[in-house]
């Protein structure tokens, strides 16, 4: 799962990225310098909890992906099976062109089958 | 350094935590250099823009004291209404400050006008510009209305700040009005809080992609368009027709001109 990680940071304007179960535990991570795991974790782990409560009574809550665009930042969930993939992309950079190298690791990470802690 | 670019982040976003920040940074810059001239302006406005009007004072005071020719600093303290300073002034506390710079980012707006501060380090004209930008809400509405009706689009709804629906839509497989307005309302909350949390800014745009169907939700200014679609529509399609949307009428017409 590192590497699958390591290959998506690769990819230019991602500042890093890390698999999390769904109560936010880390499961593999590759983050940049100024980046904190459990800190990242825990704002992607509350982040999902949050929409999927609110969306859980209109039947929208299993939602494969999540982007937020801000100002200074942009934030990728991907449901990538027994994880949730997590990446953490620079402002500058468009989501449209990267979002395909997320897919593509979130179906590797997926492929990997269960997680066990 | 850091305390600059985050003034102009607090200028361009009014994010509280960005104001906090760069008071912090600029504090310690004082600290080590008192006659910073660059440090005492940027404190100055930041205390200008939050409505710290003895703290502006003060600092521009220090401006003054380097720079005494600097008529647009006198003629700036002449309009808040001050022609002396006994230089004794307490220290506003750093708890007081994020009080503070966290009320103007409930509000949405800044207590001092940033574009009648002193230009003294030649600011980003647009980011002054920015933070008062024209709002057509009666334009926006109709448009909001109009983005509803495109096939593939269940509901659209144009929230202000405080979460009021301004104008909406909804066909026969979207979910009631009321209900959409509540899941953006609380989309909305999440999201901001997150990029905040994530010392990211201020949010944009936030996406979510379900089998069940697709949300966006863009922030401008202090409003908010939510838009719950499916087939043929995608996140980047919708996204380009709120961007049209809102570059319609939240635009100056000079800005439009230009675009």
């Amino acid at each position: 799962m590192r590497r699958v990680l390591k290959q998506l940071n690769d990819v230019v304007g991602v500042k890093g990225s890390l698999a999390i179960t769904w109560d936010g535990m880390v499961v593999a991570s590759h983050l940049g310098r100024n980046l904190e795991e459990e800190f990242v974790a825990a704002m992607a782990s509350a982040a999902l909890h949050s929409m999927r409560r609110a969306l859980a009574p209109h039947a929208l809550h299993t939602f494969n992906r999540l982007t937020l665009v801000a100002s200074h930042g942009k934030l990728v969930l991907a449901d990538a099976g027994p994880a949730y993939l997590v990446v953490v992309m620079d402002r500058n950079v468009e989501v449209g062109p990267v979002q395909i190298e997320i897919e593509s690791a979130a179906m590797r990470i997926r492929q990997l089958g269960e997680i066990r802690i | 350094m850091q305390g600059e670019i985050r003034v102009e982040r607090f200028l361009r976003d009014v994010v509280a935590q960005d104001a906090v920040h760069a008071e912090h940074a600029l504090r310690r810059v004082v600290q080590i250099n008192s006659g910073s001239v660059k440090a005492h302006a940027l404190l100055a406005e930041l205390y200008h823009l939050v409505g710290a009007v003895a703290d502006c004072r003060r600092h521009l005071h220090r401006v003054l004291a380097e720079k005494p020719d600097a008529d647009d600093v006198q003629a700036f303290l002449a309009r808040i209404g001050e022609g002396t300073w006994d230089g004794e002034l307490e220290d506003l506390t750093s708890d007081a400050f994020a009080t503070l710079a966290r009320a103007v980012e409930e509000a949405g707006d800044f207590v001092g006008a940033p574009e009648v501060f002193p230009d003294l380090l030649c600011h980003d004209a647009d980011a002054r510009r920015r933070a008062r930008l024209h709002v057509d809400i009666d334009g926006l509405s109709r448009d909001i209305a109009r983005v509803g009706q495109t096939a593939g689009v269940r509901n659209t709804v144009l929230l202000d700040r405080d979460g009021k629906v301004l104008a909406e839509h909804a066909d026969d497989a979207g979910l009631s009005r009321r209900d959409f307005a509540h899941v953006i309302r609380q989309l909305r909350s999440t999201a901001d809080d997150t990029s905040r949390r994530m010392d990211a800014g201020a949010l944009v745009r936030a996406e979510i992609e379900s089998p069940a169907g697709d949300l966006t939700i863009v922030r401008v200014q202090r409003l908010t368009v939510g838009a719950l679609y499916s087939e043929p529509l995608r996140a980047d399609s919708v996204w380009e027709l709120l961007q049209d949307l809102t570059a319609r009428n939240l635009s100056t017409p000079t800005e439009v001109a230009h675009a």
